[in-house]
């Protein structure tokens, strides 16, 4: 029984260790996230005929071609060839997996962070249409 | 609720118990998700979502996780080992300890959530951390309260359970006893409950923000009050009961 006791109390140790290490070893997605992301691609994943979908597309406001600014106070520009489309807020939630992004005119755009790296950040953008089809947006830095 | 342990225990007491600590899991659930994007009442998700960021190697989120899942863990280990430390005064008094603890935390997310909550991530990873201790401890609690029979934070192992005993219910070849009859009674009380603090609790929360963990603290002080005031009650009417000449002797 003592044996058993000192394989839990150090496989316990370990986990802890390996847990606390993590923290102070891997970047947090609020900071890898700050600066200019330049975007490289807007698909659908599912499919790539829009109109099949139940969802009305108008509602979506799509970013083709932007390159997004994200500031270390939480602001966000929107830039297309040099010229400021618009201005927001950016928030990060979850495990850091969740991005929210908030327009000046109050509209709220919420995206599942699928990557997000030094050089690469993916996005998927679920517009409501669960099986039918999610937007994926790819950025490069 | 928590004056008997689990050899006294009535159905009626289990009823109770489940009824509100399923509707405090629900309200801290569906208040989390819509808050924070996580679920804080069950770890099934959170292995998984472990296991996919490991593959994906996703550092931060490895690390994350696992602090969550070890404060779920820590907050059950903790509940069981207050019992039975505390377990010499009393069994209402070792049962209401981590109750009083839950209930803290609780105020302390929903003062910080109401007043201080930026937004942040790092501040998000720790609310939802005290969330996931706070049901951790609340799983645990009712669980050894109850010798197992009752568990209010998640539903997958209710599912099974009614599942299996619906089959035994409805079965020719079975007997429906009346055991199978409260135990029935019991999963579908947790269900009901959890359901119907889930929606209340995304009900508040859209309209009072974090206030609605104060309400939560609320249904726990409940849970720990509930016996106190049974007590207080019962000795009462004990003392009106008695006859005059009793009272005057004592006097």
């Amino acid at each position: 029984m003592p044996k058993f006791s000192n394989l839990i109390i150090t496989a316990g140790i370990v986990i802890v260790t390996v847990a606390v290490s993590l923290g102070f070893v891997s970047n947090n997605p609020e900071n890898i996230i700050l600066g200019n992301w330049e975007e490289d691609s807007w698909t659908y994943e599912k499919t790539n005929e829009p109109s099949m979908f139940y969802y009305d597309l108008t509602t979506v406001r799509k970013h083709e071609a932007e390159n997004w600014v994200f500031g270390e106070n939480n602001t966000i520009t929107f830039v297309k060839n040099g010229e400021i489309l618009g201005k927001g807020t950016w928030i990060i939630k979850g495990r850091g997996h969740i991005l929210k992004l908030t327009h000046e005119d109050g509209h709220i755009e919420r995206y599942d962070i699928k990557e997000l790296n030094d050089n690469e950040m993916i996005l998927n953008f679920d517009i409501g249409m669960e099986s039918r089809g999610i937007a994926k947006l790819t950025f490069k830095k | 609720m928590l004056r008997n342990d689990q050899k006294k225990r009535s159905t009626k007491d289990n009823l109770m118990l489940a009824g509100s600590t399923a509707t405090a899991a629900g309200m801290v659930n569906v208040a989390s998700v819509v808050a924070f994007f996580a679920f804080t009442s069950n770890v099934t998700g959170h292995v998984a979502v472990l296991a996919e960021e490991i593959v994906k190697g996703h550092w931060h989120q490895v690390y994350i996780v696992m602090i969550w899942l070890l404060l779920f863990l820590f907050g059950a280990f903790l509940a069981n080992y207050l019992i039975y430390s505390v377990v010499r005064k009393g069994t209402y008094v070792a049962h209401s300890v981590p109750v009083i603890l839950e209930i803290v935390v609780l105020l302390g997310v929903a003062f910080y959530g109401h007043h201080y909550y930026s937004e942040t991530l790092r501040e998000t990873e720790w609310l939802v951390g005290a969330l996931l201790f706070c049901m951790g401890l609340q799983n645990s609690l009712v669980s050894t309260i109850t010798g197992g029979v009752v568990k209010t934070t998640h539903v997958t192992g209710l599912f099974t359970d009614l599942g299996a005993e619906l089959s035994q219910w409805f079965h020719p070849k079975t007997e429906s006893t009346k055991i199978l009859k409260d135990r029935l009674t019991l999963r579908f009380t947790i269900l009901s409950f959890y359901l119907f603090g889930g929606l209340i609790g995304g009900w508040f929360f859209l309209r009072f923000d974090f206030m609605v963990f104060y309400l939560v603290a609320a249904v726990m002080l409940f849970v720990a009050y509930y016996d106190m005031t049974m007590m207080v009650t019962k000795k009462t009417i004990e003392k009106i009961k008695r006859p005059a000449h009793e009272i005057q002797e004592q006097n």
